[in-house]
Parts: structure tokens; C-alpha cells; sequence
């Protein structure tokens, strides 16, 4: 999916669909080289039809709320203490 | 480090020590948020290890001992756990994966995957949302988003491929988006920039 719009201003021949579905996930990850996100950046600032930035605003709102949330458990001490135990004893 | 000394019990202590006891609480969480039972996530745990001591011999040294434990773990959940506690799943693990590979519309596999062997409406807003999601779904977010593992040890833990990991954590996001999209933005996360 390459924007044709001759009056937008993105790079030319962006192509959107690998925006959308490779790079961004990268990003919402953490997981994109910096010329991923040099470009992915660049792209979404430009194209007038990519949606990818509301997108992934939206997504990592998403993120960070599981993320500040979600209950973080200590192991139990006696799940901790049998585990050990398993460890000294002979059956392995 | 060959085989012989890995054989050898000291050499198992120190791996058991050094590497895979560090991880005891992120396994703990994972398995907590897959049963949402205290109970269970320290059974699941306490067997994982058990089947992670007796196979030690196979865990190469140096080698990411977190992705390997979570994967013993995730099976065992998976093929053995579940088969036992009170509401077995419908299918099997592989007909699932047949299903998501080829790429089916989720609603599809939750029908025939029932798995939720807890009230879902327990928690707040966010556990709910977690909770309601079909199990598969659930574990690629707790990888991805609670433990911070990447695609590529996503992929290895589950045994698919990194565009499955990719397409499924997009099907999952977007079954959260729809509960939380509004709850997120009034709790402030919704900020542009
Ligand atoms: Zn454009
Ligand atoms: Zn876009």
C-alpha cells in the first residue's frame, strides 16, 4: 500500500502497509533499530494519510496500562523453600 | 561446557543457583496471571522446576535460561496443567495453533477453546480485560508486555513463527483496545504525547 498522493508530502513511494504492520509494532515494542525509527517518525509526521501515529499512541496507552496495573507477585517463601529442597535432594 | 560436566552435580547446582532461580518471581507472575489462582501458579511453578531440574542436561550454559524456563513452563500449562484441573480444554494445543496459523478470526478460537476456569469479572478494570482474553492471547501479552521479551524469544517460547508472534499480539491488542481504550484515557494514558 504505497501513498500516491501527489500532494502529500512523505517520503516517496512510503510504503504504508509496512509501516503499519512491521515497523510500528517494532516501536510499541521497544524493538525497532534507529533507522526504523528515524523513518517510521519521518513517515508519520508527513503523510497526510497514515494513521499509524494515533495508532500507536493508542496502543501504547494500552501497553502502559497493563504494564503499571497488572499485580506484581513475590514468589511465596515456601514455594521458594521446596523449590530449594527439590534442589538438594537426589532425584535429579 | 560439555555434556559430562553439565552431568555433573555441582556444575547443576551452580546453573540452577545462578540462572534460573533469578527468574522464580517473573515465573511465578506469569503463571499467577495464566491461572489467576495463588494455588495453581505455585503448583505450575513448583512442576516446572521439577521438570526443569530433570532436564538440565538439555539447557546449554550461557544460553537464555528466562526464555527457557517460560517455555517449559508454558507446555507444561499447556499439554499437561489444564488436562487436570477442573475444565479441560476442548481442543488440543496444536489444533489451536492450526487455527491461528491459519490465521482465523479469534472469536473462532475462543468458541472452541474454553479455558477460562475462573470468574472473570473478578479485579479491576485491567485484570478483567486480561481475564477475558482467550488463554493464548493472554500468554503473548504477559510475554510481551509484563516480562519484556522480544519477538524472537516470543517465537522460541511458543514454537511459531515471529510473524504469528506479531499477528497475534496485533489480534490481542486489539481485543484490549476496544475494553480499555476509554478506561485508559481516563486514567490519563490517552495523552498525544
Ligand atoms: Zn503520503
Ligand atoms: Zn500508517
Amino acid at each position: 500500500m504505497k501513498c500516491t498522493d501527489k500532494d502529500c508530502h512523505c517520503p516517496a513511494g512510503v510504503d504504508r502497509s509496512r509501516l503499519r504492520d512491521e515497523i510500528m509494532p517494532r516501536i510499541i515494542d521497544g524493538q525497532a533499530s534507529n533507522d526504523e525509527e528515524k523513518y517510521f517518525f519521518e513517515v508519520v509526521e508527513k503523510c497526510v494519510h497514515c494513521e499509524c501515529k494515533e495508532k500507536c499512541t493508542e496502543q501504547l496507552a494500552i501497553k502502559f496500562l497493563l504494564k503499571n496495573n497488572l499485580k506484581r507477585l513475590k514468589v511465596p517463601d515456601d514455594l521458594r523453600q521446596s523449590i530449594r529442597a527439590a534442589m538438594n535432594s537426589d532425584f535429579y | 561446557m560439555n555434556k559430562a560436566s553439565l552431568n555433573n552435580r555441582e556444575e547443576a547446582t551452580r546453573i540452577f543457583e545462578e540462572e534460573m532461580l533469578p527468574h522464580l518471581d517473573a515465573m511465578y507472575n506469569f503463571a499467577f496471571h495464566i491461572t489467576f489462582n495463588e494455588d495453581d501458579a505455585k503448583d505450575l511453578v513448583q512442576e516446572t522446576f521439577l521438570k526443569a531440574l530433570r532436564f538440565i542436561h538439555s539447557f546449554k550454559t550461557g544460553t537464555n535460561a528466562k526464555a527457557w524456563l517460560f517455555k517449559i513452563l508454558k507446555n507444561h500449562f499447556i499439554n499437561d496443567f489444564r488436562r487436570k484441573s477442573k475444565e479441560p480444554a476442548l481442543v488440543g494445543y496444536h489444533e489451536v495453533e492450526t487455527i491461528y496459523n491459519a490465521d482465523e478470526a479469534p472469536q473462532e478460537v475462543s468458541k472452541s477453546f474454553k479455558t477460562e476456569p475462573f470468574n472473570e469479572n473478578i479485579g479491576d478494570e485491567v485484570t478483567k480485560a486480561l481475564n477475558h482474553l482467550p488463554v493464548e492471547f493472554k500468554v503473548i501479552i504477559i510475554l510481551c508486555d509484563l516480562e519484556g521479551f522480544t519477538y524472537e524469544e516470543m517465537s522460541k517460547i511458543l514454537d511459531i513463527p515471529i510473524g504469528t508472534v506479531r499477528s497475534r499480539l496485533h489480534r490481542a491488542r486489539a481485543v484490549l483496545r476496544e475494553r480499555l481504550i476509554k478506561y485508559a484515557a481516563s486514567m490519563g494514558y490517552n495523552s498525544k504525547e
